[in-house]
């Protein structure tokens, strides 16, 4: 690093331009590493929000998606231990078989809203790994199955 | 008239003196009438004091039961205990636009009161903006969604609050982020203030520099309140999911600490002030962007909540407020020129850039990934989220960097500093994370990331240690003792010291989510009764269900005995729980315990039980989730600090400190 003169302080050498080049320089690659970084993260992150009928026009795919609808009444079945439920969800356009297993949000349950996030195999079984439920009127709730 | 009649007419009187005090305040400022400013002020009093009238009406309605209020009887029941039924006053919207009003009309009154007699020239514009949003939210409360609405029929007994908001944590994370989105308005309204006037003098750095850290500390407590409700009621073993309404209570605190360290800047050395008020700006917008998204349901999110009106609303007054701001920036342009310039990059100047430069980024990136589904759905008509792991890759590195700098910069002198002068100051620090590095790699941490991760924390704290430790040696040789010394350290300099702590308690905060994110421990399990299984260092015995009734809730809970703990056996019984009008709706209740001395949180969920005993468990081992809390007090504590005002009049330290021992001012 140079010694630093009075004279420079007040008007150091190389002019603004110059210095301001270096700010700007430095400052513009560090917001393109940054674009950079949230673009490609963006790419490898992205989940697909769809209603069931666009999921089921879709067909299956090893893509993760993530699907809303209602749980469909009389269609819950819990395994013994509690860890694990399968149940079929459906909005207007369709009906779609689930499996999870995981924590099961404490409001699940029928008519509630959920969120599932997984795959769509092949065979017409939606693997969730992750369940969220929607609280029905409240304006706060309540979140699991990360 | 009954009490919620005198609540909503109250409202209405708070809007129409507000509307006074607006127009005496416009008046008085253009024709310079010291009597119509005089009363214009009156008017903010007043409103305060006719809020709080209301306030205590709605209060008063809960407590009473009144169901003959809707928004009682929509979130209060009678087998509520009185203390849950106080904390329903914000469990829905309007109680929630009430005390958000509510408490920006107090901030504003304690504004008067302190503030603007040593301040007029720049705290009655001010005043006048404050007035100005005060409008809008008395507007919205008296004609758009009022809590004291009646119901055409009383009912017999209201619906009641979800049980999950039953919790101790309700009490004080709701009205914690409600104040924060609320205080932000202060130094909006300082800096509109201070446009308007035309003139960003020593007054405006001083106050606007006290309110953005009294709205810093309280958003900070509500996130941290936060944290710890989601981590010891929601029982999915974590404490931040990224969640929209979660990022939007983030956003506006990150862009007010870019705030609170490039106003240095400004104060320092006259630059930087476009970019000041427009993060000021920015500021305001994003937190009433977050009591928005909060609000209406805008964005699709786990904590989902009943469609309202008032959405269109709120947007209208998000739009013309940013449009009025950013013109009123503009017209001023002229008088916000740099009075200084950059010299080198290797300065404190360029630190605080970086660091303004992270943080923005950082709220960008986190603004674009939570509006990124409406986006996508709007361009190209197809719904496209970004979950946590996106979050995590992009502001990963960036707090890293962010961490790294807080380390850094504080060591940077002003205007330029040689190399050879900072290679002497950081190679301590670095000899400190090569040791700790090599310490966590012998004891078996293989992960690349953690490990630099934790040695970048371990750098930027014994940099900040090693500062204390020269401000202390310094009075110590002066013949202090030590406490006295270390006490006159921060007397004498309450915000280099203060903010230092605030610093050390980032950095045990960013060492909490490292750890705990990279090496939490997870198991699902079903024992019989007596039967034991180990996780980590700790072994846990079922010993059986203990089934209890309470009023209005029907209990079963799980006993485990852990042993492992440096204090004895400790005994955690996961619950669950059934309450009354929401038997759809069992709440699980999370066990969890801090083990020492490796600070593990053993964290357990009761999922389900069979008639013979049999229980099945979700186990979780978190290590050091117990730093955030420690880290996120000891921030607290480093605001109060750097807030504490300075006694009156000059206190000049017994003794000056050299220059380079003090390398600059923070």
């Amino acid at each position: 690093m140079r010694e630093s003169t009075v004279a420079d302080l007040v008007q150091p050498a190389g002019g603004l331009a110059v210095r301001h080049l270096k700010f700007v320089g430095g400052g513009l690659a560090i917001v393109l590493a940054i674009a950079y970084l949230a673009l490609t993260s963006l790419q490898n992150t992205m989940v697909y929000y769809l209603t069931v009928s666009e999921l089921q026009a879709r067909g299956p795919s090893a893509q993760p998606v993530r699907v809303a609808g209602t749980v469909v009444p009389g269609s819950i079945v819990r395994s013994a231990d509690g860890l694990a439920v399968t149940f079929t969800i459906a909005d207007a356009g369709g009906r779609l078989p689930v499996a999870y297993r995981g924590v099961i949000p404490d409001i699940f349950g029928e008519n509630i809203e959920v969120v599932v996030e997984g795959r769509y195999r092949a065979d017409g079984l939606f693997e969730a790994h992750t369940l969220l439920a929607k609280c029905p009127s409240r304006y706060e709730a309540l979140e699991t199955g990360r | 008239m009954s009490v919620p009649d005198v609540g909503y007419l109250a409202t209405l009187l708070a809007l129409a003196l507000v509307i006074y005090g607006l127009l005496a305040l416009a008046l008085g400022l253009r024709w310079s009438l010291p009597d119509l400013l005089a009363s214009g002020r009156n008017a903010a009093l007043g409103t305060a004091a006719l809020l709080t009238v209301a306030a205590l009406a709605l209060l008063y309605a809960f407590l009473s039961r009144d169901f003959s209020v809707r928004y009682v009887a929509e979130n209060a029941s009678r087998d509520m205990p009185l203390l849950v039924t106080a904390t329903a006053f914000w469990g829905g919207q309007a109680g929630s636009l009430l005390f958000w009003a509510w408490m920006l009309a107090l901030f504003t009154a304690l504004f008067v009161l302190t503030d603007l007699p040593r301040a007029p020239r720049l705290g009655l514009p001010a005043l006048l903006v404050l007035l100005l949003i005060q409008t809008f939210f008395l507007g919205l409360l008296g004609f758009v969604s009022s809590p004291f609405e009646r119901l055409p029929q009383p009912v017999s007994d209201g619906r009641g609050l979800n049980p999950l908001l039953w919790d101790e944590g309700m009490r004080v994370h709701p009205p914690l982020l409600l104040t924060g989105y609320m205080s932000f308005s202060l130094p909006f309204a300082l800096t509109m203030g201070a446009l308007l006037r035309g003139r960003l003098g020593a007054d405006w750095l001083r106050l606007v520099r006290k309110w953005m850290l009294i709205a810093w500390a309280v958003q900070s407590a509500g996130l941290l309140a936060g944290a710890w409700w989601a981590y010891h009621v929601l029982g999915w073993g974590g404490y931040w999911g990224w969640d929209p309404v979660e990022n939007a209570a983030l956003l506006p605190w990150l862009t007010a600490t870019a705030f609170l360290h490039s106003i240095m800047v400004q104060e320092r050395r006259g630059m930087l002030r476009v970019w000041n008020v427009g993060l000021a700006i920015a500021t305001f917008g994003l937190a009433i962007f977050g009591t928005f998204v909060v609000r209406s349901g805008v964005l699709s999110s786990v904590h989902s909540f009943a469609q309202s009106l008032i959405g269109p609303y709120f947007f209208a007054f998000l739009g013309v407020s940013l449009i009025a701001a950013l013109a009123l920036l503009v017209y001023r342009l002229p008088v916000l020129t740099s009075q200084g310039t950059f010299d080198a990059v290797l300065a404190r100047e360029s630190a605080f850039l970086l660091n303004n430069l992270l943080f923005t980024a950082s709220a960008a990136v986190t603004f674009w990934g939570t509006i990124f589904p409406l986006l996508s759905e709007i361009v190209r008509g197809v719904k496209i989220t970004v979950g946590p792991p996106f979050y995590q890759q992009v502001n990963g590195p960036l707090f890293l960097g962010i961490v790294l700098l807080m380390g850094v910069g504080p060591l940077l002198a002003w205007r330029r500093t040689a190399l050879p002068t900072l290679w002497r100051l950081v190679r301590g620090p670095l000899l400190a994370a090569v040791l700790a590095g090599g310490f966590l790699w012998a004891v078996g941490m293989r992960t690349g990331l953690a490990l630099l991760a934790l040695m970048v924390c371990v750098f930027t704290a014994a940099t900040i240690l090693w500062e204390y430790h020269q401000a202390v040696r310094v009075r110590r040789r002066a013949g202090q003792p030590w406490l006295r010394a270390l006490a006159l350290v921060f007397a004498q300099n309450r915000r280099r010291y203060g903010g230092y702590l605030v610093h050390l308690g980032v950095v045990l905060l960013a060492v909490g989510v490292v750890v705990s994110s990279f090496f939490q421990a997870e198991t699902a399990l079903t024992l019989q009764r007596g039967e034991t299984f180990q996780i980590g260092p700790y072994r846990l015995t079922y010993q059986g269900l203990e089934p209890r009734i309470e009023p209005g809730v029907a209990i079963v809970a799980a006993r485990l005995t852990v042993e492992g703990d440096l204090l004895g056996p400790v005994v955690l019984t996961p619950e669950r729980r059934v309450h009354r009008h929401w038997e759809q709706q069992p709440v699980t209740t999370v066990a969890y315990r801090t083990l020492l001395p490796r600070l593990d949180d053993l964290y357990i969920l009761l999922v389900n039980w069979q008639e013979g005993g049999q229980a099945t468990f979700r186990v979780f081992l978190n290590p050091l989730v117990t730093l955030l809390w420690v880290g996120g007090l000891l921030l607290l504590l480093g605001t109060l600090v750097a807030l504490w005002p300075e006694r009156a009049g000059p206190v000049r330290q017994p003794m000056a400190v050299p220059r380079e021992v003090v390398p600059s001012e923070v």
